[in-house]
């Protein structure tokens, strides 16, 4: 049987690895969240190109947040999809929310003749969207650290 | 739902329960990365990803990486649903064995 030891040693060993392993996630960071920015900015400006320039903007934005995706997991060697615990998942609900929102008022803009607002609301959804990124990735490394 | 403590003999040498702690909150990670997060030898860390996908608990999957010159592929490793029940027990069942004095 084993001592109590012998599982707070253990237990001690998994709580190092969690700390590399959040070190590891946040690593990426610097370059990636303003780099979701930029795609988030892209998304919801696309509106300002009216049609049918907005469905080729749209489809630049959606490329660029897929190719981020690509160089994240090709950079870090982790997969990751989903939160690792209830603060994460409360930032990603709220960072869609955003990214929705902006991109329905940046709609509405254009729809009302109003485009000329629509690139300092991309601006500002961006500029949102890029610390939004950065507090869910060290959200992400934390929760994984403190996961039980 | 908290799991359910109970002690896994299969999973409780070091190497293997570090492995499986590091691959719980991912979907899955590169054999390279794991190596150097775990500060484990390929050879060893070789050996126990064999044992743990012959228990059932390890997937493993390879795919071409841009990143080498030659023709090799790289190694992506993920712990099935049964290695994150199984992990799940026993991470409980070390918590409670720590907490009784």
């Amino acid at each position: 049987m084993e001592s109590n030891y012998d599982a707070r040693d253990s237990l001690s060993a998994v709580e190092t690895d969690r700390e590399r392993l959040g070190d590891r996630m946040t690593a990426e960071t610097h370059w990636a969240a303003p780099a979701q920015g930029l795609a988030a900015a892209v998304l919801i400006g696309a509106p300002a190109a009216g049609i049918p320039g907005v469905f080729v903007v749209l489809a630049v934005g959606i490329m660029l947040f897929v190719g981020i995706e690509w160089a994240f997991r090709r950079r870090s060697g982790l997969s990751i999809s989903r939160p690792a615990g209830p603060r994460g998942m409360a930032l990603l609900v709220l960072l869609t929310v955003l990214l929705s929102g902006l991109g329905m008022v940046s709609f509405a803009l254009w729809v009302f003749d109003m485009a000329a607002w629509i690139l300092p609301v991309a601006v500002v959804g961006g500029l949102l969207m890029a610390l939004g990124v950065r507090a869910y990735d060290h959200t992400y490394s934390d929760e994984v650290r403190r996961a039980r | 739902m908290p799991a359910k403590p109970q002690f896994h003999e299969t999973i409780h040498a070091p190497t293997r329960l570090r492995l499986c702690a590091m691959l719980r909150p991912l979907d899955g990670a590169d054999f390279r990365v794991i190596a150097e997060t775990l500060e484990l030898s390929e050879a060893n860390l070789s050996k126990t990803v064999q044992n743990l996908v012959a228990l059932g608990y390890l997937a493993t999957s390879k795919q071409a990486s841009p990143q080498r010159a030659d023709a090799r592929r790289t190694t992506s490793v993920k712990l099935t649903t049964l290695g994150r029940r199984v992990f799940d027990e026993h991470l409980a069942a070390l918590r409670a064995m720590a907490e009784h004095e």
